[in-house]
């Protein structure tokens, strides 16, 4: 059966090859017309290619993925003071590219979903060619003014930003690039130490933009910061499938720093919002470096919206999560990230994410190789290892990824 | 004796011109070289090490064990005796734009990651790791003068080291602090204070020579000597990397701005 599944699979990937080669010869000609036509008009351009194949194992089914993707960034400094940069993504995907959510939700939760309603739940990877960031930056004596589509990112914590309104981190990958969105981000420093950042999003709408204010200090060996913001989002009931658009005011407070020699850092927000309840949500985090260059982090988060136990996961709580809606499933959550530099080029690691409300656990195993010059492969596993009906249920399977990644 | 007044004349010519000679080199040195301390030494050496500011542009070279190659190129501003540091990378295309912000002799860190545009802060323990997993920690490149804060330097017996008389230094890490070496020894080049080799020892390995550092190439630029040439080799990895000067400048001007949080997301 899972052959079955799998070859067809792979004819379609060789079939559809040409993809492959059309976005390989695009690299090359920008790659090699980059450094000698570009240069001349000092735009430096740079980026990565990156083929991906994602297997995943649910029980009874065995799905391939592959993923093509170009990244071409673009950095224009027109003239001093002023840069113009953005990066355009070309992405293909291969293999089994639909899918159905309920394929990734326990059966406790999914198997109440009616069958005649499991077609709204089928999601597609569709090949893209987006313009990800372009933005115009100002750099004035007294402050930095950027306008355009751009990565907003900030506060203290590692696996979760609870003052972050704008995204929301991938677990198996906390440091992967975040989308660009449409903004307007002012950095004013008050002074060596301190500063005001300033961004107005307009990526949902123009017409009810949200904002951010957050203020940054220095004191000793932490860096604090005081956020306030606001910002429309757009909550489903999976149940009718009603949105519902929604203001969420935010104050939040973080800080990083440490004693001890230990890393130590914090970051909390609290939220009023239209037509749920208020909620807060808070994480504590903590890192050290061994000698051996053993390092390891681990990371509490608290959310008031997460469920405290799994009988309490219904379809909106799985789904809310899948599409990026909430953060986290459970209450209460620990991520442990461990990283060993084994040799100069190669680093391996392995985090486990528990689910302190419901106990179950998952491990991601990872490696980082680079093979050759500006070649690195990596790879990460997925072991869902908790009991049915909790947030890393081994009915949900495991997955394996591997990643070889071309700089340029 | 001497009783023509030409020859007392020269003679006291003579001795002016030689107390002129001894104060000179007095001044030159400090005080006479062999009552000098380990302290006195590491006091001069970090003088020499930690200017008041420096430009400098490096070409790091890895040599992993299985002989494969790696180059990375990195711009430095250091001021304040090496106090403030930041390293931003220029190559290769991964770590092209990373950035590396130390302040307070590298007890506080900060990091930019270009990938996602942010700045974090870490912890000082982050100093330990290596730099780009070359064989130079962040600890070996800001450390500004953590050989005299965290060390308790020892004069040992004077040294010959490739045919330059040295003092040689042992520096034992102070108790409480959070340093990866345990033991620092170095040979100081009598003729100017600077350190020709350093061989450093760790807390789990106390009596093996972890890694050793050796400075060749020393070339005075704008009146300062200069090793335009750093190999580290770590003994346990059988590793090495090498670190060379490809333009340094002394004399630049650099503003307390370019120490900042927005200096490192330029």
């Amino acid at each position: 059966m899972i052959r079955s599944r799998v070859h067809p699979t792979l004819m379609t990937c060789f079939r559809n090859l040409h993809y492959l080669w059309l976005i390989s010869l695009m690299s090359f000609c920008l790659v090699m017309g980059s450094s000698s036509m570009l240069q001349a008009s000092e735009i430096d351009m740079f980026g990565y290619f990156r083929n991906e194949v994602t297997f995943s194992d649910i029980p009874g089914n065995t799905d391939m993925i592959l993923q093509n993707k170009l990244r071409l960034d673009m950095e224009w400094y027109s003239w001093e003071n002023i840069l113009i940069g953005g990066n355009l993504n070309f992405i293909n995907y291969e293999g089994d590219t639909r899918g159905n959510f309920l394929d990734n939700i326990p059966l406790s939760v999914s198997g109440k979903i009616p069958q005649e309603f499991r077609p709204f739940f089928d999601y597609a990877f569709e090949d893209d060619m987006e313009l990800d960031n372009l933005f115009i930056r100002f750099r004035f004596p007294s402050f930095d003014l950027t306008i355009g589509k751009q990565q907003i990112s900030f506060g203290s914590g590692y696996a979760w930003n609870p003052t972050d309104l704008f995204n929301v981190k991938n677990l198996l990958d906390p440091t992967d690039e975040k989308p660009g969105h449409e903004a307007l981000r002012l950095d004013y420093p008050l002074s060596l130490s301190s500063r005001l950042l300033f961004i107005l999003d307009v990526e949902d709408s123009i017409g009810d933009p949200g904002f951010i204010l957050r203020y940054k200090t220095t004191a000793g060996h932490f860096d604090y910061s005081l956020s306030y913001g606001v910002k429309g989002s757009t909550v489903t009931d999976f149940t009718s499938f009603h949105r519902i658009r929604q203001n969420r005011n935010m104050l939040g407070f973080d800080f990083v720093g440490e004693a001890f020699g230990v890393g130590l850092w914090f970051e909390g927000a609290y939220n009023w919002v239209d037509w749920s309840d208020d909620f807060g949500e808070w994480l504590i985090g903590a890192d050290y470096t061994w000698e051996n260059g053993f390092y390891m982090l681990l990371e509490y988060y608290h959310s008031d919206i997460g469920k405290a136990k799994s009988e309490e996961y219904g379809i909106n709580t799985w789904m809310q999560y899948l599409t990026g809606q909430t953060r986290a499933i459970s209450k209460d959550n620990i991520y442990l990230f461990t990283n060993y530099p084994a040799t100069d080029l190669l680093n391996v690691g392995l985090t486990f994410l528990f689910s302190i409300s419901d106990g179950s656990v998952a491990l991601v195993p990872a490696m980082d190789y680079n093979f050759a010059g500006n070649w690195y492969l990596e790879l990460f596993g997925g072991l869902n290892l908790g009991p049915a009906g909790t947030v890393y249920s081994d009915e949900l399977g495991n997955a394996l990824l591997v990643r070889v990644t071309r700089y340029f | 004796m001497i009783n023509d007044p030409v020859e007392e004349e020269d003679m006291w010519k003579s001795i002016l011109y030689l107390s002129l000679v001894f104060v000179i080199c007095w001044t030159s040195t400090g005080c006479p070289a062999n009552d000098l301390t380990g302290e006195e030494i590491i006091l001069r050496v970090n003088e020499l090490l930690n200017q008041d500011s420096a430009f400098s542009r490096s070409r790091m070279t890895i040599q992993t064990s299985s002989g494969q190659l790696r180059t990375f190129e990195f711009l430095t501003w250091a001021k304040d005796r090496g106090e403030k540091n930041l390293i931003r990378y220029t190559e290769p295309p991964r770590a092209q734009d990373q950035a590396v912000l130390m302040l307070n002799n590298a007890d506080d860190i900060w990091m930019y990651f270009p990938r996602t545009k942010r700045v974090r802060k870490l912890a000082s323990h982050a100093k330990k790791q290596k730099m780009q997993g070359s064989d130079f920690s962040y600890e070996d490149m800001g450390s500004g003068d953590t050989f005299l804060t965290d060390f308790n330097p020892l004069r040992l017996e004077d040294d010959v080291f490739e045919e330059n008389s040295c003092f040689k230094v042992q520096l034992d890490r102070k108790a409480g602090i959070d340093s990866a070496y345990l033991k620092v020894v170095m040979w100081v080049r009598k003729e100017d204070f600077f350190p020709l080799l350093i061989h450093y020892y760790e807390e789990d390995y106390p009596d093996t020579l972890s890694k050793s550092m050796l400075l060749e190439d020393i070339r005075v630029i704008q009146g300062i000597p200069t090793a335009m040439k750093m190999t580290m080799k770590d003994n346990l990895d059988f590793t090495e990397t090498t670190m060379e000067m490809l333009e340094i400048d002394y004399e630049v001007n650099i503003e307390d701005s370019r120490f900042t949080e927005r200096a490192l997301r330029e």
